[in-house]
């Protein structure tokens, strides 16, 4: 088992990793638009460093070496030895993309080392070597390397020897290269001191010495280079060079490390176990060093010293607490494959401090209040006048309602994380999808700075991947289609947040072609979603609301990008979950918008309370138009639902307790309440038995066993210990609707001789487009509902259409 | 909370409750709290065997009448009718029985393996049969119950 101290390294590694992988991608894309910015590049560099030490730190092997090999070509670029191009992009953002994988898979509990990574290592590799063969050209023609003769080079014969040594000189070893060393040795590497010489005429020494200091690092460790070739770049200096190498391979490999051009010596020697003892003991003697007593035989006392050295030098924060407890990283990451257990994705979130100070603030605020309570409760039993505790009660309960708002929305405060952590993903993505598709895009972002709930956010990536993808790929036409049209090659795509009164605005819109509002008709009448004859009475928002109904796809061919109806009724689905609901404008040739809608938070509601019976329902405010209070009477019974007369206006109304499959209880005064709720766009209104008022509720989740109910999103307790359940509206209404969608169909075939059908009746008795004075377009069936309407569409009012549903029912009532 | 099984003593600590005329035990580790019986908010639509949801200090749990749970008869409640809290894989539950008796300790030697034809019940259900004096007592295994979503039976 890993236990929790290792654990909990493991995980602030991965935060940590994350973050540097979601700078460093967005640095990437920067320097494509920039490939000169010589920031971007420094900060790229380091990224690249940064990723390559943490993950060789924890031991993740393979991300340490793809890391390592960006490092080189940044350290390249940076110095303006390599010049990056499409191509490099290209194999940087795949080797970046297997980093991603890597650890994603360590994360999961596999081992991230058994995932082959030379097909993303090799492009970078060739890089580098390309760019050896392109510092060799300013002395000669380009020419292919020449690696099979490793002794002769093309114009420098290179002199070779390996001699032993036992005795290492003048050099200082830092205490960690001293470690490394200690290590090395403990593993049965060979140490060596390598000194090699690079022609006098050369005038391009640094990068030759370079490349020799980074083909031995590939085949070992170069603990030191005097002078120092990290940070040393002057040309001057690099005329004899020595490193010292840890190392298991082979004399003669290491031989071709210094197959370079121009490098025309090489000695090299063998440090004795007796060289490097004196070396590591006389500095300790001097009480520089901090390890003592060094057994070079015990492999893991070493390891052990190497970790603790470790944490001190480089990683304070991975220290264990009191200090005492060493913790072996090395071991930690071996026991983690063995245990093969998964790093659970624990849900972290950072916090302004100032905001978890405010939050400390109030809680002492509320802990003073608790006392002024505590005196009352005295006073009570003192016998102090009934007036005197009235106020002060009143008082100290004001302050705790104050103080108790304060929290909530600092609390609230707390949970909110910016949305650019979601959107940071997306230029990336439409960089590779326009690179795909062959379209030239531009993404602009506004407004990423914008605060949404922790738990929102993590349900939002995946809707907003499924809209950018559809405008780059439907949205958007291709360079020559925009040019032809008068645009600019160049499509636009704008994904916008912000925040307005108590809802988070994402608009995801294009400068593209825009919904073509005939093939989405037609598709829904082919998908039997709708009659011919009833798309024609249909407002403009509801024949677009079907391109979220599942399968609906108007595109004729299918890209491996999009376009297999599948996704847009996911998007939809996601967004309610959140409570969300997302509208569309779309102008034919001119682009498309799509806007999401959703609440700040998901876990503190206002809500609207109602009695049904014994029961208490929460509704959430914002669905609630208006309350009314009626007399039963008023409402006309219409079989299993009923309308009632809203201002001259039709409004469906369904018992509440017939939705959650109650007794309807009929209050003694026969008066009773409508709720009036919207749900896009159609109004519908649910009675019930009394209002109970607005309170702000805690959203509670329920059991898995209730999870699957439909109509109840949760439950919230109230002040004084009752449960509210908390209706899950747009579900209510939606399976309400069908109900009475269902009705309707059953009487379609129903026809009376002026050949109305009563499906188009309730249609717009549902959508509360009948008024009195209003005209309503109605069109007649036959049995055969295939063909399409046999009458010319005719306008009857509202009234009229009323009249006639109370004829055509009385008539099946009769029958 | 400690799963059942990870009862190493060769002793068990049971609470015992009645359900008509059968006495049932539940491992100790599985219980959180015996409560009265308080306001039970009805959930619509929820599975008949779940009475509805209580307010378990700010929390809220699901309580499953037991009596519903077996298919046995359904008895107005009085005041020997009681909720155990029992927790399960991190989830809470509230278990309303005809009464609750007293907790006892068995010794492993006084369990046997289950008998269907003894206690009505499928060997899945029962943790084993314990035997107290004369009394046998059918010692349930509490999370099997609660995960299933079959019918189960048991004839008085």
């Amino acid at each position: 088992m890993v236990n929790i101290d290792e654990r909990r390294i493991l995980e602030a590694f991965m935060e940590e990793v994350r973050e540097l992988l979601e700078t460093l991608n967005q640095k990437l894309l920067e320097l494509e638009e920039s490939p000169h910015d010589q920031d971007v590049i420094n900060e790229i560099f380091r990224l690249t460093h940064s990723v390559k030490s943490e993950a060789a730190l924890v031991g993740f092997k393979n991300i340490s070496i793809i890391a390592h090999k960006m490092e080189d070509i940044f350290e390249k670029v940076r110095r303006n030895v390599l010049l990056v191009n499409k191509g490099i992009m290209d194999s940087l953002f795949s080797a970046f993309d297997r980093i991603m994988h890597l650890l994603n898979s360590a994360q999961n509990g596999i081992d991230e080392g058994s995932i082959d990574i030379i097909d993303v290592v090799n492009p970078l590799l060739e890089i580098l070597n390309e760019k050896k063969a392109e510092a060799g050209s300013f002395t000669k023609p380009k020419e292919e390397k020449k690696q099979s003769d490793p002794n002769v080079s093309e114009s420098t014969v290179l002199a070779f020897s390996v001699k032993k040594l036992d005795s290492i000189g003048a050099v200082e070893f830092t205490d960690i290269e001293k470690n490394q060393i200690e290590e090395g040795i403990a593993k049965g590497h060979k140490f060596y001191k390598v000194d090699f010489h690079i022609e006098d005429e050369c005038d391009m020494r640094y990068p030759r010495a370079y490349l020799v200091y980074n083909n031995f690092e590939n085949s070992g460790t170069v603990i030191k280079s005097i002078p120092d070739i990290l940070n040393e770049t002057n040309d001057e200096k690099f005329n004899s060079v020595t490193l010292f190498l840890l190392t298991s391979s082979n004399v003669d490999s290491l031989k071709s490390c210094a197959d370079v051009d121009q490098v025309d010596k090489l000695d090299m020697y063998e440090i004795s176990t007796k060289a490097i003892n004196d070396k590591l003991n006389m500095d300790e003697a001097q009480g520089t060093n901090v390890v003592s007593e060094i057994d070079v035989e015990s492999a893991e006392e070493i390891e052990r010293k190497w970790a603790e050295e470790m944490m001190k030098n480089s990683s304070p924060e991975l220290a264990d607490i009191d200090g005492t407890n060493v913790i072996n990283i090395a071991d930690i990451k071996k026991e983690a494959k063995t245990a093969n257990e998964k790093i659970a994705q624990k849900q972290t979130i950072r916090v302004d401090i100032e905001r978890l100070d405010e939050l400390l603030n109030l809680v002492g605020e509320l802990i003073i209040n608790r006392s002024r309570f505590i005196q009352i409760t005295e006073n009570v039993h003192e016998n102090v006048s009934f007036q005197d505790l009235k106020t002060e009660l009143e008082d100290a309960t004001n302050e705790l309602e104050r103080i108790s708002d304060q929290m909530q929305m600092k609390m609230m405060q707390a949970r909110m994380v910016p949305i650019g952590n979601v959107f940071s993903k997306f230029p990336r993505m439409v960089r590779d999808l326009a690179n795909t598709l062959h379209k030239n895009l531009h993404l602009d972002i506004i407004g990423e700075t914008t605060e949404i709930d922790r738990t929102v956010i993590e349900h939002l990536a995946d809707p907003l991947t499924h809209l950018i993808r559809n405008s780059v790929d439907h949205g958007v036409e291709s360079p020559e289609e925009r040019e032809k049209k008068g645009k600019s090659r160049e499509g636009k795509i704008l994904l916008r947040a912000y925040q307005e009164g108590s809802n988070i605005y994402i608009e995801v819109s294009d400068d593209g072609k825009g919904i073509d509002i005939e093939a989405v008709k037609a598709k829904a009448v082919e998908n039997g979603l709708v009659t011919q004859a009833q798309i024609s009475t249909l407002p403009l928002h509801e024949i677009l609301n079907f391109i979220f109904e599942p399968g609906f796809s108007t595109k004729k061919e299918i890209t491996n990008v999009s376009g297999r109806g599948v996704g847009m009724d996911v998007v939809k689905t996601q967004l309610e979950k959140l409570r969300g609901r997302i509208d569309i404008t779309t102008k034919i040739g001119e682009g498309s918008k799509f806007t999401i809608v959703l609440p700040l938070t998901t876990t503190i509601v206002e809500a609207l309370l109602v009695n049904v019976d014994r029961n208490i329902f929460a509704i959430p405010i914002s669905v609630v138009e208006e309350t009314l209070k009626v007399n039963i009477n008023e409402i006309k019974d219409f079989d299993d639902y009923q309308i009632y007369n809203l201002r001259n206006e039709t409004l469906a109304v369904i018992n509440l307790s017939d939705l959650v499959g109650m007794k309807r209880k009929v209050n003694s005064t026969n008066e009773v309440f409508i709720v009036v709720i919207s749900f896009e766009r159609r109004r519908i209104g649910l009675v019930v038995n009394d209002l109970m008022g607005e309170q702000d509720i805690v959203i509670k989740g329920l059991d898995d066993v209730l999870k699957n109910n439909e109509g109840v999103a949760g439950a919230a307790v109230l002040g004084d210990g009752r449960i509210a359940l908390i209706l899950d509206t747009s579900t209510l209404v939606k399976a309400a609707l069908k109900e009475i969608n269902k009705l309707a169909k059953d009487y379609d075939v129903y026809k009376d001789d002026s050949g109305i059908t009563l499906s188009s009746l309730y249609d717009s008795l549902n959508k509360g487009d009948i008024k009195t004075e209003s005209k309503v377009t109605l069109a007649q069936h036959d049995d055969d509902r295939s063909k399409p309407a046999k009458n010319t569409p005719k306008n009857i009012s509202g009234d009229e259409a009323l009249k006639k549903i109370n004829e055509i029912m009385n008539d099946i009532k009769n029958n | 909370m400690s799963d059942m099984t990870a009862t190493s003593s060769n002793e068990r600590q049971l609470i015992l409750f009645t359900l008509g005329t059968g006495s049932y035990g539940i491992p100790i580790e599985n219980v959180f709290e015996i409560k009265k019986m308080g306001d039970i908010t009805m959930v619509p639509k929820a599975p008949k065997y779940i009475e509805g949801v209580i307010n378990l200090r700010g929390n809220v749990i699901p309580v499953i009448d037991l009596r519903k749970r077996f298919g046995m008869d359904k008895v107005e409640y009085t005041k020997k009718t009681k909720t155990i809290i029992v927790e399960v894989k991190k989830r809470q539950f509230g278990l309303i029985v005809d009464s609750v008796a007293e907790v006892v300790t068995l010794n492993n030697s006084q369990i046997e393996p289950s008998l269907p034809t003894v206690s009505g019940l499928k060997a899945e259900f029962i943790n084993g049969i314990g035997k107290l004096d004369e009394k046998l007592v059918i010692i349930l295994d509490i999370t099997s119950i609660l995960q299933s979503n079959e019918e189960i039976l048991i004839q008085e």
